[in-house]
């Protein structure tokens, strides 16, 4: 596994994991029926996501995208 | 007749859509039934994989097609896949208030209340195939400059994949065939690492384009003019629903519901343009897109699967797409998507069909590119 992709799972990891024990923390698991906390926890987990996805583009960038990898040597297999 | 028959053929999505919906509300067994229609309509796809038409035409070279009764069609799939989550989150709610199993007369529909852990996989797995068939009507509308781009947006917003609206029509239909769309797949990747590539790609192009576009317009990136930040955005009332309806349960059962459907969008990028090649900055033609055209193909997919023509004809209605002689499987979505999921028998299968195309579509170039790839 590239250093890169380690890394970027590690903080998706490590950031994700802090929501969540943030959210557990304040009780959200118990009062998501009430709509003052569900659309709170609900946008929580959507700018969660989008912090994903964005240390996903800044550490890796666009070296996922690229073929080269794909390219085979000798016979085709 | 012909007018009845070419506008009509184009609601089997629709329909088993609300036969999905409708074994939600019913209960017990029935929630099954997305699953069901799903394996239905690959048998149907299957058998009927040999049976190819033409689009239709009348003799002055006028399309059947209604634009108005289609138009209505696509807006109102939006309601559809919106009541489907509503139907599917009402179930998790009953789950995870461990309501108990009873049977109701709602506006004469006996529905059964509660829902057991098997039945509710069942409901998940339902909605999540037919909430992914938004993908046809999202792609569709994504050409549509009006309104209908607006409407694409929040189809897609339900999967949780705004992005795709902008990136398909700005980033695939521009640099497809070339590593600088991530919706096509190269030679040597498969469908499952394809679906998080290509759905990351089109992410970070929209991602891109607005830190860029606001940049110029010297504004900042955490606006609500950022369209990425809104497309993700639209996906918030989905993700309250759930949360509101199940907690945990409700955010397992979106995120499952958001992998199934996505998984599906992406593996039709996937058997629309695995494998071939497009050199930088050359024109789209009929070669560099596989058609998929058999009968329940099209009809199902609303002729999605025209792909050669799509491609060099982006802003014709899907009722007026037609076979442009470009590459074939020669076999419908169905029947592809089945042998997609398992790599290696893909990889075996498609080995004939990329020889043929290297031999008989490839130019020079092409050619030369893709003798560095696998299969």
């Amino acid at each position: 596994m590239k250093k890169s992709t380690f890394l970027v799972i590690l903080l998706v990891s490590i950031w994700t994991s802090a929501v969540g024990v943030g959210l557990y923390s304040v009780d959200a698991h118990l009062h998501y029926r009430d709509l003052v906390w569900a659309i709170p926890t609900g946008l929580t987990l959507l700018i969660t996501h989008m912090v994903s996805m964005t240390l996903y583009f800044k550490v890796r960038g666009d070296e996922p995208f690229k073929w080269h990898k794909y390219k085979t040597i000798g016979e085709k297999r | 007749m012909r007018t009845l028959f070419v506008n009509t053929r184009y609601l089997i999505v629709p329909l088993m859509s609300i036969l999905t919906i409708l074994g939600l509300v019913t209960g017990g067994i029935y929630v099954w039934a997305g699953v069901a229609l799903f394996v239905l309509s690959a048998i149907i796809d299957t058998a009927t994989k040999n049976i190819h038409l033409r689009a239709d035409f009348d003799k002055d070279g006028n399309s059947y097609g209604i634009k108005m009764f289609q138009y209505g069609v696509m807006y109102l799939m939006l309601i559809v896949f919106i009541t489907l989550q509503i139907a599917v989150a009402w179930r998790i709610y009953q789950y995870v208030n461990a309501t108990p199993s009873e049977m109701l007369s709602v506006f004469g529909l006996t529905v059964q209340s509660g829902i057991t852990g098997a039945n509710l996989i069942g409901a998940i797995v339902s909605a999540g195939l037919w909430a992914g068939l938004g993908i046809i009507y999202g792609h569709e509308l994504s050409h549509n400059k009006k309104e209908g781009f607006f409407v694409s947006r929040l189809i897609m917003s339900l999967s949780g994949a705004s992005h795709f609206t902008y990136a398909h029509v700005y980033q695939h239909h521009l640099h497809l065939g070339h590593e600088k769309d991530p919706a096509t797949a190269p030679r040597g990747r498969n469908v499952y690492m394809h679906t998080w590539l290509s759905h990351a790609g089109q992410s970070k192009f929209s991602f891109d384009l607005e830190k860029s576009r606001l940049e110029k317009k010297g504004k900042s990136f955490f606006s609500l003019d950022n369209k990425w930040i809104l497309g993700y955005l639209y996906s918030l009332p989905s993700i309250v629903l759930f949360v509101w309806a199940g907690g945990i349960v409700g955010v397992a059962a979106l995120l499952s519901l958001w992998l199934i459907a996505n998984f599906e969008l992406e593996a039709l990028n996937f058997m629309g343009h695995y494998g071939l090649i497009r050199e930088d900055g050359k024109p789209v033609e009929h070669r560099h897109s596989w058609d998929n055209d058999s009968v329940f193909t099209d009809w199902f997919f609303i002729a999605i699967g025209r792909q050669a023509d799509h491609h060099v004809r982006g802003e014709t209605y899907f009722w007026e797409l037609d076979d442009v002689k470009g590459p074939n499987y020669g076999i419908g979505y169905f029947s592809l998507f089945l042998i997609t999921l398992v790599p290696p028998l893909f990889k075996k299968y498609v080995r004939k069909h990329l020889d043929n195309w290297d031999e008989k579509y490839a130019n020079q170039k092409e050619r030369e590119i893709a003798s560095q790839y696998g299969y």
